[in-house]
């Protein structure tokens, strides 16, 4: 009837069609009935059924199953980006070596500095002493040495910028010096002129010039002690500390973010899913 | 534009792009529809409410065949009209369909009054025929042998598999040719088998 016989079995079918006359028969009434189902007219439709354009309603947008199958893909791809890389910079951050700043040297007694040499006086040697006062008896002081400005009064204010010097080298050399002089206050009286010496330690004698304003009265320099001086190297900071990068909290930028595309993610996960089963 | 480019016109929402499509598919739909329910005003409602949906759903439309996509809508209209049919029974005010007056047969240009009344009397005939089948095989036999859709698509616009619409559509005929040889005197008689002829 519909021609979907294979040819060999069209071809058993034709052979006993030619012999066998109820088949035939048969084949020929249910060709004819289907051809008259055909041909049979159908009372023409009194209107037209085409949709009233002003009267469309508004079709909302609904998106595709394949966009958004294709969105959520995008975004869980993007999420695993993004967390793998949180996670990257987390666990691969090498410790910091951050040099301590100066201002952790500051001792708790305050120690004035000393201007070796005054600013405007472009001398060569950053470390010219003037032998106008001495704070300590200058019979007992070692010989003016030259004077070193430990690195924390270096960034004091006040300090020139011109008469600063490394103070490890003369750590040792400072204390003999001071070990001597509190010797010499020690025995010999002191002049009343002279101010008594601070029984801070004093490390070397120091010639202050011409008081100025911006210079220290007195010529104390605290001697390196051994604090300061492990306050001096520079010490790795283990882990993280006030200065360094702070902890990733849950309120950081980067983390709002991920939070913000996971629930992006499980939403479009929704909704992909609900276009799938209304597909 | 061809078929084509007024459903992707018509899946943006442009309904003027949609109605050129139901201008060139209305006539298969409703007679799909009238010769299943076997009443015009039914089958008026009912392919009204298959381009409606239609254009609601005009998305879910992946390509292939257009026109099985729109008899399988058609064809649950009609399932829906008979279900109500089915709970509140009705007797129809247009039964009787031999009303020369009736405007709705249209006569063939050059037909003559004689042809064009045996023509609209074997559609009464075929009609009863039809009504004779069962829902499941009158909608195979019309969608097969009236809109000649292949087996694959006639088993999508059921949603049935290809071998139960082979199934329903061999029952389906045959009742149609028993109905029909046994109800000769309502075929007119040019129509008729030759063998009855003779």
């Amino acid at each position: 009837m519909d021609n979907q016989l294979a040819p060999a079995e069209r071809a058993r079918l034709d052979a006993h069609l030619r012999e066998c006359d109820r088949c035939r028969t048969s084949l020929e009434s249910l060709r004819w009935s289907v051809s008259l189902l055909k041909q049979a007219p159908v009372p023409a439709a009194s209107r037209q059924f085409t949709l009233p354009v002003t009267r469309t309603e508004p079709r909302t947008l609904r998106p595709s199953f394949g966009f958004l199958r294709a969105v959520t893909a995008l975004a869980t791809l993007l999420l695993c980006a993004v967390v793998s890389f949180d996670l990257f910079t987390q666990f691969s951050a090498v410790p910091a070596f951050a040099p301590v700043p100066a201002a952790q040297f500051a001792a708790p007694a305050p120690t004035q500095n000393i201007a070796l040499a005054p600013a405007s006086a472009p001398t060569s040697s950053p470390l010219t002493v003037a032998p106008a006062a001495t704070t300590a008896p200058t019979s007992a002081a070692a010989p003016p040495r030259p004077t070193v400005i430990p690195p924390q009064a270096a960034s004091q204010p006040g300090v020139l910028p011109t008469a600063t010097r490394a103070l490890s080298a003369g750590a040792a050399e400072a204390q003999a010096t001071a070990a001597q002089a509190d010797q010499a206050l020690k025995s010999s009286d002191a002049s009343p002129a002279a101010p008594p010496a601070p029984r801070a330690a004093i490390t070397n004698t120091v010639a202050l010039p011409s008081p100025s304003p911006t210079f220290a009265p007195s010529a104390t320099l605290s001697a390196p002690t051994a604090t300061t001086q492990a306050q001096a190297r520079v010490e790795p900071t283990r882990g993280r500390d006030a200065n360094a990068e702070p902890v990733r909290g849950v309120g950081t930028p980067l983390r709002v973010f991920e939070l913000g595309l996971l629930v992006l993610t499980v939403v479009l996960g929704a909704l992909t899913i609900r276009a799938r089963r209304r597909k | 534009m061809n078929d084509a480019e007024f459903i992707t016109a018509a899946q943006k929402g442009d309904a003027a792009a949609f109605n050129q499509l139901v201008r060139e598919y209305q006539a298969n739909v409703y007679r799909t529809a009238y010769r299943v329910l076997g009443e015009r005003a039914a089958a008026e409602d009912a392919t009204q409410d298959a381009f409606i949906s239609a254009f609601k759903h005009i998305r879910a439309y992946r390509g292939g065949s257009f026109k099985a996509w729109l008899l399988r809508i058609v064809t649950n209209a009609c399932y829906d009209q008979l279900r109500v049919r089915q709970r509140r029974p009705a007797i129809s005010l247009e039964a009787s369909e031999d009303n020369s007056d009736e405007p709705n047969w249209i006569a063939d240009r050059g037909e003559s009054p004689q042809d064009f009344a045996e023509r609209r009397e074997l559609g009464s005939t075929l009609q009863r025929a039809i009504a004779t089948l069962a829902q499941d095989q009158r909608v195979a036999l019309v969608l097969a042998d009236v809109e000649g859709l292949s087996y694959d698509e006639v088993a999508q616009a059921m949603g049935t598999n290809v071998g139960t619409v082979k199934s329903r559509l061999s029952r389906a005929r045959a009742e149609l040719r028993d109905y029909l040889t046994a109800h000769t005197e309502l075929v007119p008689p040019r129509y008729r088998l030759k063998s009855e002829k003779q």
